[in-house]
């Protein structure tokens, strides 16, 4: 079996005609976009009013911050991590982020409120849509920036390395809305602090097969 | 490919003899049709053009560029399972033996198969190569002039003059008219 000669100056041409930028730039853009998202997520929070300590204590504010953020840079690490290898993460890893990171969240909020039993208080009037709100506001910009860091780079599941980035910043809006939110009765956990990790991931999944599969736009 | 991901386009040639001859030969064992496995092949390195600002440095290429590859294969099949391709030709129209055949039939069309079997390997390889591709594999002419490394119109002529000289092959009364 051998090679059509013509093949090597067509396949050039058609490459002229769609250019792609080289590593230096991806690598500027990256660092811009990954900062842009850092940023928005942080600017965003504090023009929001950033955290409301109230009358919950130091070390507790301190422990919900650690848990939410040790959650949030697990799963962006186990979304964006590639190590050496050009190939797609295993499919195990980013399923148990996608599915792991938000129960973990859940238990977190239970077990370290259940310290301070006054935040489980039932909250009949708040049932958690400002928080469910504000999560998706903060991850937004991030999710597609981070998106955009990985375009057209998964072999196979790009819906499923989105997915994982949308429990990502999930995770890390999370944290921010935690300080923020002095309510951890388990409904309104369920719907202002839980619901934005299943929308996330969804929304993730979306962009993934749009910006991050090979095959997207 | 860390020179081609860096931005030296004339690092191009380089990774394309390096990649391209295997992976041609491994699309071509899966898929079973070389034109299809040449598109494939354009779309392989196509992807790893565009990816190419994200190549990890010291990474392996050959499984990346394989992965790529048979991710394109299975698309490919699937979407060929799902919709199949529908043969615009009748093979009764073109004489060849249908289910209902009688052995007499059968005898025939063999004896017409290996007649122009014998016929086709005693043409030119050039006219020979050209025949194949058209009108044994169903390529059109451009598909068959690519592949081939010829324009359209040195093709067009190739197939020609094989089909008038394979003619008198076929037809015992043309070859007595002949001179």
């Amino acid at each position: 079996v051998s090679l059509p000669p013509a093949l090597k100056a067509q396949l050039r041409d058609r490459l002229r005609r769609d250019p792609s930028p080289p590593r230096p730039r991806r690598a500027a853009e990256a660092l811009w976009l990954s900062a842009s998202a850092v940023a928005a997520m942080v600017l965003l929070f504090l023009q929001l009013g950033g955290a409301h300590v109230g009358a919950r204590p130091a070390p507790f504010l301190a422990g919900v911050l650690a848990g939410w953020g040790v959650l949030a840079a697990v799963a962006t690490v186990a979304a964006l991590h590639r190590g050496r290898s050009m190939l797609d993460p295993p499919r195990s890893r980013l399923i148990l982020t996608a599915t792991l990171v938000p129960a973990a969240a859940f238990a977190w909020m239970l077990l370290w409120n259940a310290l301070y039993p006054q935040t489980l208080a039932p909250t009949p009037g708040r049932p958690g849509f400002r928080c469910l709100g504000v999560t998706l506001l903060l991850a937004a910009w991030p999710l597609v920036a981070l998106a955009l860091t990985r375009r057209r780079t998964a072999i196979a599941r790009g819906a499923l390395v989105g997915a994982a980035l949308g429990v990502a910043m999930a995770a890390s809006a999370g944290a921010l809305v935690a300080l923020w939110c002095p309510i951890a009765d388990p409904a309104h956990t369920a719907v202002g602090h839980m619901l934005p990790f299943v929308l996330l991931a969804a929304l993730g999944a979306i962009i993934g097969a749009r910006i991050v599969a090979m095959s997207g736009r | 490919m860390d020179r081609y991901a860096s931005g030296d386009e004339a690092a191009f040639d380089q990774l394309y003899d390096a990649l391209a001859p295997r992976l041609y030969r491994l699309l071509c064992r899966r898929l079973r049709d070389d034109d299809r496995a040449c598109e494939l092949l354009q779309d392989v390195m196509l992807r790893i053009h565009q990816a190419r600002g994200s190549f990890i440095p010291g990474s392996h290429v050959r499984p990346w560029a394989y992965a790529i590859a048979e991710h394109l294969v299975i698309n490919d099949l699937r979407r060929r399972k799902r919709k199949p391709v529908a043969s615009d030709r009748d093979p009764d129209e073109h004489g060849s033996a249908s289910a209902d055949s009688t052995p007499e039939d059968l005898a025939h069309w063999s004896e017409i198969a290996a007649r122009l079997d014998a016929a086709v390997a005693r043409l030119p390889p050039s006219l020979a190569a050209a025949f194949e591709l058209v009108r044994t594999r169903g390529l059109s002419l451009a598909q068959a002039a690519l592949q081939l490394g010829i324009s359209v119109t040195a093709a067009k002529v190739r197939v020609h003059r094989a089909c008038g000289l394979l003619r008198p092959a076929l037809d015992p009364e043309a070859r007595k008219r002949t001179p």
